[in-house]
């Protein structure tokens, strides 16, 4: 199951978790993660093989399109008049006057950012998940009824409900036979083989440090998350690794998105709305990041959504059209917004990548092309706003669903984006137990990732397999990630109804989804 | 392409203007230069000159043609064209043993022509199809994404504009395009034949034989118009329309002996001369000094500086019929040493990196004379391969102090719209290796975008090396080896598979979220 | 969360999801659609099958009566009145056995036409004065100089407006009725005896007017019976061109043999010396480009033989040889810019092993223009090498081949000569002369006729074009309309309209424009390369490639949308049994 979380947890010993509100930094892995991209880029030429690699580098991030263009800038040509450089023209303001030997201290630098704002944006979600109401079931659960037999054997693939509830009575005889003798806290121990419990020790500070937290049997505790942890894991995710080491400038997005979120949790709604202005600026798509900053917003300042839209909406719209006119002033022309945007919206570039595109509209037929690019290009967007109604409790976990449907389905994906929605899932801890399918998931992305590059290889350099057998694995790695989207969702759901309906959480209770 | 016999021309054609011939304004000359290399291969240079003078030309813009064929001359009327060199050539002009000619070409087709009109894009698209149906030829591949407007190479031979007709509007503009691919066959020599005064009936085309033409190490034609000055202000201004086709035979492959003549290359003899021609020679050039005898002896011999011996037959009327030109040698020894002074510079390009991702392209300038040459280096690439200008290097062998590169121009490609055009003018210092390299991506094209042969790949243009005028042999080219790229194919029979594939993904996607969004949980329990 | 607000949630989803949809479809709809612009199809049928626009050809016929016995006895009005009236009744009687009965009716001077059921066809519309303008025809005066003489009339005439000219002679002995056709527009009848014996004048009148404008009618008549090309089967028309706006033509010298003789031509000053009238007379119909080029070595594509006559050998072309010319590619004629149709004339110079060559009747008779026509190419003419050497055509050397060019033209052109029909049977004793054509090479009754005839011609020819491609685009429904070929259909239709709108003012030369302007751009629109490449992607591929995706996506919604509808109708139930 989720690696990340697991090392993380070896990492956080009992003497420091107690004055956690202090500078993440100190924390081992971070460290880690930045000293292991330093090494990686001064003592190995990592950084160029990952600049070439298409996994982690698109035509519309790649670094070497983008020195390209910088080059054609700064010797006077107009970099956009041509078929090399798609990037948004003010990062060549921001690179013009940088010397080369700090561009790799500034991605790093980039990164630790990046770590720092999910730390921040963690802290908020366990904060939030601390104060989550669980209403008390009106008559305490009975636990009797012996366990059917079987399902001991299965209770890692198994339906829902029958985990479920066999979870419950189980777990209760056990508990009434183990938790006799220390009978400080009751803890609903169906939590202890669960491999995203905490470690035993650390339950007591959990429970002492969560008030809130009821005598209730039939509450599930959750891992309480160590906002640092997600640093961590953002900063050791070799996905990330590679993408830093590429010098992808989708980092400069991934900054954006964050600190939107980030500055939203700090209530600081004009900030937050520039930094997805910018977002939306370097790479179009994450302007669908409104929803989830102004569902936050909107908690923060305790006012409708709809009016808290109204106001931040302009205060977007404003900001990038700001953005717009200052690269008109740099560039001189409007010639970009056709070769950037217009490049990620018409995919004319069909270098292939870890998306769904580049295939696709290589053996479309002419007459259908412009019609499934509107398709494709739709159903990026059709969920934005359904996801933040249904989920509207729930602001980082719509963070954690577009960021994926972004990931999976915009036209350049990169391996950046997946480290980047990954990172949210890791997050959402508490979801894990809920989860069916994590299991094939997560070894269909292990197996994607590994066979990807080698396909790669055997088609384009050893000639013996042809373009079906990248296309294979695009196939499956997106097929693995919409399985977790779908999956985590329903867990998410799940996880509502048992928060809902107290009386029933510890019913053996048939659940059918309708 | 400076042709010697340019002044020949003229010449002719002023004294033919004083003793009124038939065409007074018009004159026409033929000329046959055979040339012996020393490895025993024979350079057949036809030449067929001529010059339209600027009162002919006025009755050419009323349609009138007598001399200029009248295809030639709608094409110049319509397309505005004020000069055009069209050449078909096969199999590649080797610099280094052969020399320089002027008729050395690029493998395949190439074209480029100066307009003086408005809308130059449109003007060259109609050109194109025009002599495509002239010539049988698929010129009209030349498109907008194989067109290039050269800065610094293809400066113009003759005068293409006087001061005083320069205006903003119709300021002059070049246009060059190229088709290494093309394969040129009889069915572009006929057509071309058919534009000469006299066909193959009489004169020194009578000796063209398809068979021994097309059986040459090298084989070019070429169809050159250029206006010419007439007076000093260049107000007046004629027209001299040039047919050339130069072959490299091969007599000791044919039969192996050093010996040559006519009827050994062409299986032809000389019959007669063309009526129409005003004046008609062979010459042939050895470069030797002794060892070998013409024949049949000619009427006048002489030497130049360098050590050749050039041998010249003025044709006429009266030329006993079935004159037979050639060479009989004493000494049948061939030596196959390279004579550096004859061909100082040399030009080598290849593809460097491999797979099907990206690669490299690389120029190898060798200079092997002892004083500095500036030249001028022209290449046009098709959008296929995304160059990187910022990885461009010239090296030089020896001293890195001097300035090599002078100005560079760099047109980007774009894709499916324009190819992507590089030149530098390069000053090659004495006896070095200038290396010019730049890195590029592949592009992945559609399906459709692909030639039916999809895994031969794709061609890719010679580059030019232009001598500059300043260095004495002016307007001298140097063209380099056509490349071969093989692009990554797709799986040509995927399409409905790919949609079906990738559709059922997003449906499954769409269809899983979708009920997310619209169900809930229910306990059966609640309702029974 | 209650179930109520999850309600209110799943519906505003679905509605969210459903409104996507919506808004995508119209995208659907414009990139997948193939592009027709509507095309005004009942127009162009209503112009097939049109019975209102079956018009007929109005002509004005002045006639005017001078009286040249001195005895100032012209007839009076009443017998004006007279004679017209027969003439009328003749004329009628005359057109009315060529076709069926149409009438011209007459109220003293003025006259208006009553429109006959057939499709153009001749109507003679006609005015008789007496004495009027008798100082234009004075006595004694012949025909000729007076009509070269000219006058306002004439000067400032149009098309389909002529006069004949009666002037009333005292009977001489052995004096013929003398009748004149200028080439202006105008007829001169001399006749011997004064003009009291209306039914020889009206008899005269009658075969002279009838006779002009017989043969036009008649020609109509096939034209419109088979809409199309005019009468095929007629030997007229098999060898005149297609009509086109703009014609190629093209002089070339061809030289069999240039080492015998060299030779040139002043092609350009012989063009414009005698060529050039000719066509600028046509411009109104068609633009000529002309072009000339001299070509060596050109061998005579047909094989000549050798006859002994009158103790030489010549080479003759017998006329039997003749069809089997076929263009040869050696000449190399076509034009590579032009795809106007090309009209040949060549001049050949025949090598000294075949001349002297002549082209000979069936009966083996040297024609002395030594030339033949090539039915829609255009013609040769044959001129042997007089010595060896240099030859050089002048101007002068070239005036009679250009006349036999000419000629040949107006045969490829369709020009008719004007004649009188059967003036021989009708009228055995009158004597006929035709003013020969000026220097153009036309004389305006010629042009007038074929100004006529053409109109039709490209009025009945754009019909049919615009028809057909109706059909086309109608048929095909997977074909590309684009905008410009709408835009050449509207424009050819309302030069239509213009046309007969001219036909029916009886302004003919505005009538041939807008006819010549309606057949252009209608066969603009029919050739347009577009209409060729049509985008054709059979239905069941499209549903091959929609279906994958569509057929999974929309099950779902629309189970979605039921369940919404039957929620919400439980709902209301629910309320219902509330309230009771």
């Amino acid at each position: 199951m989720s690696k990340p979380s697991s090392t993380s947890f070896e990492k956080d010993s009992p003497d420091i978790s107690n004055h956690e509100d202090e500078d993440p930094v100190v924390r081992i892995p971070v460290w880690t993660g930045i000293a292991l991209r330093l090494a990686l880029f001064f003592y190995t030429d990592a950084s160029s093989f990952f600049k070439h690699r298409v996994e982690t580098s698109t035509p519309v991030t790649s670094w070497k399109r983008f020195q390209e263009g910088l080059h054609l800038f700064q010797h006077g040509l107009p970099p956009y008049d041509g078929g090399v450089y798609h990037q948004a023209p003010l990062l060549l303001a921001v690179f013009n006057f940088l010397p080369p030997i700090l561009i790799p201290f500034l991605f790093v630098a980039l990164d630790y950012w990046i770590a720092r704002g999910l730390v921040e944006i963690a802290s908020y979600k366990r904060k939030t998940l601390q104060e989550e109401v669980w209403p008390e079931p009106t008559l305490k659960p009975t636990l009797l009824a012996p366990p059917p037999l079987e399902e001991e054997s299965d209770e890692e693939e198994t339906e829902t409900p029958n985990q479920e509830t066999a979870g419950l009575n189980r777990d209760a005889h056990t508990e009434q036979i183990k938790e006799a003798p220390k009978g400080d806290t009751l803890i609903p121990p169906w939590l202890v083989d669960d491999p995203a419990t905490l470690l035993p020790k650390k339950r007591p500070k959990a429970t002492k440090k969560t008030p809130s937290q009821p005598q209730d049997v039939t509450r599930p505790v959750d891992a309480l998350l160590q906002a640092e942890d997600i640093g961590s894991i953002y900063l050791l995710n070799p996905f990330s690794v590679m993408t830093c080491l590429a010098q992808s400038t989708l980092l400069f997005t991934i900054l954006a998105v964050i600190h939107g979120l980030r500055f939203a949790i700090r209530g600081n709604r004009s900030l937050s709305m520039l930094c997805i202005a910018i977002a939306a600026y370097l790479s179009l798509y994450p302007a669908m990041m409104i929803a989830p900053a102004v569902l936050i917003l909107a908690r923060n300042s305790h006012v409708g959504i709809s009016k808290e839209m109204r106001t931040s909406l302009p205060l977007f719209i404003g900001y990038a059209v700001a953005l717009l006119g200052l690269s008109y002033l740099l560039i001189g022309s409007w010639q970009f917004l056709e070769s950037t945007y217009g490049v990620i919206l018409f995919v004319p570039d069909l270098t292939p990548n870890i998306g769904l595109f580049w295939y696709f509209f290589i053996e479309m037929f002419d007459q259908f092309r412009t019609f499934f690019l509107c398709v494709f290009q739709i159903l990026v967007f059709i969920f934005v706003v359904p996801v933040s109604m249904v989920f509207k409790n729930h602001p980082l976990f719509v963070a954690f669903l577009l960021t994926a449907i972004m990931a999976i389905f915009k036209s350049y994906p990169s391996l950046g984006d997946t480290a980047l929605y990954l990172t949210f899932l890791s997050m959402n801890r508490e979801l894990f137990k809920y989860m069916r399918h994590s299991f094939l998931v997560f070894s269909a992305l292990f197996f994607a990732s590994v066979l990807g590059p080698l396909f790669y290889y055997l088609w384009l350099y050893a000639g013996s397999g042809n373009a079906n057998f990248f296309y294979a694995i695009t196939l499956v790695f997106a097929l693995a990630q919409v399985i977790l989207i779908t999956d985590t969702g329903f867990a998410m759901a799940r996880r509502e109804w048992d928060r809902l309906n107290p009386d029933l959480r510890t019913k053996r209770v048939e659940l059918i989804h309708r | 392409m400076a042709w010697t016999n340019l002044v020949l021309t003229t010449i002719l054609g002023l004294l033919l203007a004083l003793h009124a011939a038939a065409a007074p304004e018009e004159s026409y000359d033929e000329k046959l230069k055979l040339t012996q290399f020393k490895d025993g291969k024979v350079l057949a240079e036809f030449y067929f000159t001529r010059f339209i003078s600027p009162s002919a030309v006025k009755k050419a813009k009323d349609n009138h043609y007598t001399l200029l064929p009248r295809s030639i001359g709608e094409i110049i009327q319509s397309f505005g064209v004020k000069e055009l060199h069209l050449t078909f050539t096969q199999g590649t002009w080797n610099h280094e043993k052969w020399g320089y000619s002027p008729l050395s070409a690029p493998g395949g087709v190439q074209l480029w022509s100066w307009f003086e009109t408005a809308n130059v894009d449109s003007q060259w698209k109609g050109l194109t199809h025009a002599l495509a149906g002239l010539f049988c030829a698929s010129l009209n591949f030349i498109d907008q994404s194989a067109t290039a407007e050269p800065l610094l190479s293809f400066r113009t031979n003759g005068t293409v504009t006087s001061a005083s007709e320069l205006t903003e509007s119709n300021s002059p503009q070049l246009r060059y395009g190229s088709l290494p691919r093309e394969a040129v066959c009889t069915e572009n020599l006929t057509p071309w034949v058919k534009l000469l005064p006299c066909q193959t009936k009489a004169g020194i085309a009578s000796l063209f034989n398809a068979y021994r033409l097309f059986d040459g190490n090298f084989h070019s034609m070429g169809t050159h118009l250029r206006p010419i000055c007439t007076d000093a202000m260049c107000e007046q201004r004629g027209i001299e329309f040039v047919q050339t086709l130069a072959v490299v035979l091969d007599p000791m492959r044919l039969d192996n002996r050093k010996d040559w003549s006519l009827q050994t290359i062409f299986e032809r003899k000389l019959d007669s001369a063309c009526p129409v021609a005003e004046n008609t020679q062979i010459v042939v050039t050895v470069p030797e000094t002794s060892g070998f005898t013409f024949r049949p002896s000619p009427p006048d011999v002489k030497q130049d500086g360098k050590g050749h011996t050039i041998a010249t037959y003025p044709i006429h009327r009266e030329t006993p019929k079935n004159m037979d030109v050639g060479i009989t040698w004493s000494n049948p020894t061939v030596n196959h040493t390279i004579d550096r002074t004859h061909s100082y510079i040399r030009a080598n390009r290849y593809l460097t990196g491999y797979g099907g991702e990206r690669g490299g392209l690389s120029v190898d300038l060798y200079n092997y004379r002892s004083s500095a040459i500036p030249v001028t280096y022209f290449e046009s690439i098709p959008w296929i391969l995304k160059l990187y200008l910022h990885t461009l290097k010239v090296e030089t062998s020896v001293n890195k102090s001097t300035a090599v590169v002078g100005d560079i121009f760099f047109q980007p490609a774009i894709d499916r719209g324009r190819p992507s055009v590089l030149e530098m003018q390069l000053t090659l210092p004495p006896n070095s290796t200038t290396t010019i390299s730049i890195e590029f991506d592949k592009a992945f094209v559609k399906y459709t975008e692909h030639p039916p042969d999809a895994n031969r790949g794709f061609d890719i243009g010679a580059a030019v090396i232009s001598l500059r005028a300043d260095e004495g042999e002016q307007n001298t080219r140097i063209y380099t080896e056509t490349l071969l790229i093989s692009l990554p194919t797709p799986d040509f029979s995927m399409p409905y598979n790919v949609i079906t594939l990738t559709c059922t993904l997003i449906a499954l996607f769409f269809g899983s979220m979708f009920n997310l969004l619209t169900r809930r949980f229910e306990p059966l329990t609640i309702k029974r | 969360m209650s179930s109520e607000d999850y309600e209110r949630t799943r519906t505003r989803v679905l509605a969210s999801i459903l409104v996507v949809f919506l808004l995508a479809t119209p995208i659907w709809w414009r990139t997948t659609e193939v592009y027709r612009a509507p095309l005004p199809v009942e127009d162009i049928r209503a112009w097939k099958e049109d019975k209102t626009f079956h018009r007929t050809l109005t002509l004005n016929v002045d006639v005017a009566f001078y009286d040249h016995t001195g005895d100032g006895s012209i007839p009076t009005a009443g017998k004006l009145l007279e004679l017209s009236e027969k003439l009328e009744a003749d004329l009628n009687e005359l057109y009315g056995t060529a076709e069926r009965g149409r009438a011209v009716r007459h109220q003293g001077d003025v006259e208006e036409s009553v429109p006959g059921e057939l499709f153009a066809d001749v109507k003679l519309w006609f005015r008789i004065s007496g004495g009027l303008g008798s100082k234009y025809w004075e006595r004694g005066q012949r025909p000729k100089d007076v009509a070269a003489k000219g006058d306002s009339w004439s000067a400032s005439s149009l098309n389909g407006h002529y006069k004949v000219h009666v002037a009333c002679t005292p009977p001489e002995a052995g004096k013929q009725t003398n009748i004149y056709v200028s080439s202006k527009r105008a007829v001169f009848v001399e006749l011997p005896g004064e003009c009291v014996d209306d039914v020889r004048v009206s008899n005269t009148l009658l075969s002279v007017i009838g006779g002009l404008f017989a043969d036009e009618q008649t020609n109509y008549l096939k034209m419109t019976e088979q809409k199309g090309e005019a009468a095929n089967t007629d030997w007229e028309s098999m060898r005149t061109m297609k009509y086109a706006s703009k014609y190629q033509v093209t002089f070339s010298l061809l030289n069999a043999d240039p080492s015998e003789v060299l030779v040139s031509w002043d092609i350009q000053e012989a063009v414009n010396a005698y060529i050039l009238p000719f066509f600028s007379q046509l411009s109104e119909l068609s633009e000529f480009a002309v072009d000339s080029q001299v070509q060596n070595y050109a061998a005579l594509p047909i094989q000549s033989q050798s006859i002994e006559k009158d103790g030489r050998t010549v080479h003759v072309l017998r006329p039997e040889a003749l069809p089997h010319f076929i263009n040869s590619a050696e000449w190399n004629l076509a034009s590579v810019v032009s795809s106007a149709p090309p009209l040949n004339f060549v001049l050949y110079i025949p090598p000294q092993s075949q001349s002297p060559l002549h082209v000979v009747t069936s009966k083996n008779d040297v024609l002395d223009t030594n030339a033949f026509l090539i039915p829609r190419w255009g013609g040769v003419v044959i001129s042997n090498a007089k010595e060896i050497g240099v030859r050089h055509f002048s101007v002068d050397d070239l005036h009679p081949i250009m006349e036999v060019y000419v000629a040949q033209l107006r045969d490829l052109l369709g020009v008719k000569h004007i004649r009188i029909r059967n003036v021989e049977t009708l009228l055995p004793k009158a004597q006929v002369t035709y003013e020969t054509a000026p220097d153009a090479g036309i004389t305006l009754w010629e042009l007038d006729q074929l100004v006529r005839r053409r109109t039709v011609q490209n009025i009945v020819d754009a019909v049919t074009t615009l028809n057909s491609l109706a059909t086309l685009i109608t048929n095909l429904e997977s074909m590309v309309v684009l905008d410009d070929i709408q835009n050449q259909v509207l424009y050819a239709l309302d030069a239509l309209h213009q046309a007969r709108l001219a036909l029916e003012a009886n302004d003919f030369s505005l009538a041939s424009q807008h006819a010549r302007d309606a057949f252009v751009s209608s066969e603009a629109a029919f050739f347009d390369p577009t209409m060729v490449s049509m985008l054709y992607f059979p239905d069941e591929h499209k549903y091959a490639v929609y279906m994958p995706l569509f057929v999974p996506i929309s099950v779902p919604l629309l189970i979605a949308v039921i369940r919404e509808i039957k929620g919400w109708k439980n709902r209301k139930k629910r309320i219902k049994q509330k309230e009771e």
